[in-house]
């Protein structure tokens, strides 16, 4: 009775067990794979929060960066890393949207505008941060534009270095969106304007959100090419414009790291679990906006 | 069967969500005690530290009274402004409203970062100091930019960095802040205590891993006797203020060195590299080796009347032969401009025995003193 109502079971007694044993050790090995790398975050998570839960406190959050181990703290890091990521953030995102828009509804696919801003781009993606370093320390922060060493020269370099990730998440966003709104929207006489602005952006915004973070994560987490860009070891204040002196949160995680006195461990993986939560703060909201416009449509 | 799929999904990745957030609320809420482990660990010079614990969490290395160099404070608040100078009401009640921007060699980083901890405690955080950390190099070409107002060296300025100081036409003064050694560390389980000069130049000249006559790729061939085999050895990135001073102390040149060892810009790496092994070795500032007093065994040196221990009276007298002198540069434009400048050389050069030892530095002599003060005087 129970072999008829269950074929898996006859099956697998008739069917050659060699291949159900081949079958089942890739999926072994499959689950060997996912866990080797859950479990090392897991342990690298945990690790870092037992090391830092000591020093999270206000007095750590409030603290500005110090040679002592014990009254060391993030605030200055923390103010710094929100003004030099958030402006290049949100203005590497609307660049990013109108190239994705370009590329993908204004222009032919075999064109050779395309062909060239396609290479650009992927070119882009591929650069080392710290050869936007370089480019911002000779380009923006002296030379031509000459910025000095201040939020608005390392704003601008972050977000020239997320720029093609962010064009790339936004272009397979607007891929994405069926072309039936698209036609929908020519039938009843828009023009393409209109049917980009009115149908496919808000189709593509969830798409937009996610990879829009992963630029920012980027961003946030990144210290090589601000070190090249003068982002400071010590400060005793929060930036309060774009003109002024800063540190990031990566950079006072790297310093801390490296001081010769042990008790500087613990600041330094407080400063981790700070830029985790930044992170994890980021990710949300993104999650909060795409379940929005899902819903919305 | 597809929508319900995708509540599952959803149900599956909030859940996951709510997994990883819980991971730090969980670590929080861990009773937490000090270890003894912990305990032992963190106070490691007995004589010159008393353990306390803060809570249940913290532990604190109390300065012993009596215990002078390389004494620490731990906490900002416990520095005491009576004992330290008169002038401190002057400092407090100066109006300087202003900003200082520092930028140089990592190794006088520590140095200026107390000076400015504490300077910015008197002045009731009026004075803006900030401090970066690109390097002796790379301060010194952003100083001669006229980017900054100081640049922190670990060597004195090079012929080249005048010259491009005086093409853009900016003058300066030169400062003695404190003396630093180097010291060359190895394992505890080496039998070795003295090491000459002779023994160091052979041992990190170029090529000399390459085997043949007067190679150095085993402790046999530096050290006669010595059965620790290979050699591991551990050195400072060429970008470090610390490669140059060691190599221009070994072989008299600064760039002169062997390239077959690990480098690294951060000294922990060398004091883990040969705490790890019998046969490493490696140099580093000397407050390194006092820090790592545990696991790493500085050598004493012999550069030819005999061998001298790395001590900070050996460093101060002149007699250990690694020793080098740290120094900042001060834009004289900028100290006319700005008067908390002079303000805070002054005041660093006043209490520059008690932030030296702060810092793990060997602090000025009564005599370098003297010459500092009257060079920040004469700034005009």
């Amino acid at each position: 009775m129970s072999i008829i109502l269950d074929p898996s079971v006859s099956l697998t007694s008739t069917v050659d067990g060699k291949r159900r044993r081949k079958d089942m050790l890739f999926l072994a090995l499959l689950w060997f794979g996912i866990l080797l790398a859950v479990v090392t975050l897991v342990v690298l998570l945990v690790d870092t929060f037992l090391t830092g839960r000591s020093r999270l406190n206000w007095e750590f959050l409030s603290g500005h960066t110090s040679p002592f181990a014990e009254d060391a703290g993030v605030q200055s890091a923390i103010f710094g890393s929100l003004w030099v990521v958030l402006p290049a953030g949100i203005s590497s995102l609307l660049i990013a949207i109108g190239t994705a828009a370009y590329l993908e509804e204004f222009t032919k696919p075999e064109s050779k505008v395309q062909a060239f801003i396609n290479l650009t781009i992927q070119t882009l993606a591929g650069v080392p941060s710290i050869v936007y370093g370089i480019l911002g320390l000779a380009f923006v922060a002296r030379g031509p534009l000459d910025w000095g060493f201040t939020v608005r020269t390392a704003s601008v370099v972050l977000a020239m270095m997320i720029l093609p990730v962010m064009i790339v998440a936004s272009r397979e966003a607007i891929r994405a969106v069926p072309s039936s709104y698209r036609e929908g929207a020519f039938a009843l006489g828009c023009s393409r304007w209109q049917c980009v602005r009115q149908q496919v952006l808000p189709a593509a915004v969830p798409g937009i959100a996610t990879g829009s973070i992963l630029g920012v994560s980027r961003a946030l987490g990144e210290s090589a090419p601000l070190i090249m860009l003068g982002a400071l070891a010590y400060v005793s204040s929060n930036p309060t414009g774009f003109g002024d002196y800063y540190t990031v949160l990566p950079l006072s995680i790297y310093k801390y790291a490296t001081e010769a006195d042990s008790e500087f461990q613990y600041a330094a993986a407080g400063a981790i679990i700070v830029l985790l939560a930044m992170l994890l703060v980021l990710n949300f909201t993104a999650i909060v906006i795409r379940d929005r416009s899902r819903k919305s449509l | 069967m597809l929508v319900h799929n995708r509540r599952r999904m959803k149900k599956r990745l909030s859940q996951l969500l709510v997994a990883v957030l819980a991971v730090p609320v969980i670590a929080t809420s861990v009773p937490s005690g000090v270890s003894a482990a912990k305990l032992n660990d963190t106070c490691k010079r007995k004589d010159l530290f008393e353990v306390e614990k803060v809570g249940t969490t913290f532990i604190r290395c109390m300065v012993k009274p009596g215990s002078s160099l390389h004494a620490k404070k731990p906490k900002k608040a416990e520095f005491t402004w009576q004992k330290i100078t008169k002038k401190q009401y002057d400092y407090r009640t100066t109006k300087t409203n202003s900003a200082i921007r520092i930028d140089g060699s990592s190794t006088v980083y520590p140095l200026m970062a107390v000076a400015a901890k504490y300077f910015e405690a008197t002045t009731s955080g009026q004075t803006d100091i900030s401090i970066g950390i690109s390097g002796t190099g790379g301060g010194m070409t952003k100083f001669c930019n006229g980017e900054i107002d100081m640049a922190n060296a670990s060597r004195a300025m090079s012929t080249t960095e005048k010259a491009a100081c005086a093409a853009k036409g900016i003058a300066y003064t030169e400062v003695l802040v404190a003396n630093d050694g180097l010291a060359v560390v190895v394992n505890p389980k080496n039998p070795l205590t003295c090491i000459t000069m002779d023994q160091l130049k052979n041992m990190w000249k170029p090529a000399s891993g390459t085997s043949g006559a007067g190679s150095a790729a085993t402790w046999g061939d530096v050290i006669p006797g010595n059965t620790l085999g290979a050699l591991k050895l551990f050195g400072a990135g060429s970008d470090s203020g610390t490669f140059d001073s060691f190599n221009t102390f070994v072989h008299g040149r600064s760039t002169t060195s062997r390239t077959d060892y690990q480098a690294t810009e951060n000294d922990n790496v060398t004091v883990k590299g040969v705490a790890g092994s019998n046969a490493g070795i490696g140099y580093y500032g000397l407050s390194y080796a006092v820090e790592n007093a545990k696991t790493n065994k500085a050598l004493e040196i012999d550069k030819g009347a005999g061998c001298v221990k790395p001590t900070a009276a050996n460093v101060q007298n002149g007699s250990y032969a690694m020793a080098r002198p740290l120094y900042t540069y001060i834009k004289n434009s900028s100290a006319a401009s700005i008067p908390a400048i002079k303000k805070f050389m002054e005041f660093y050069l006043d209490n520059s025995r008690i932030i030296g030892a702060d810092a793990l530095f060997v602090p000025l002599t009564r005599a370098q003193r003297g010459t500092a003060v009257a060079a920040v005087r004469s700034i005009k």
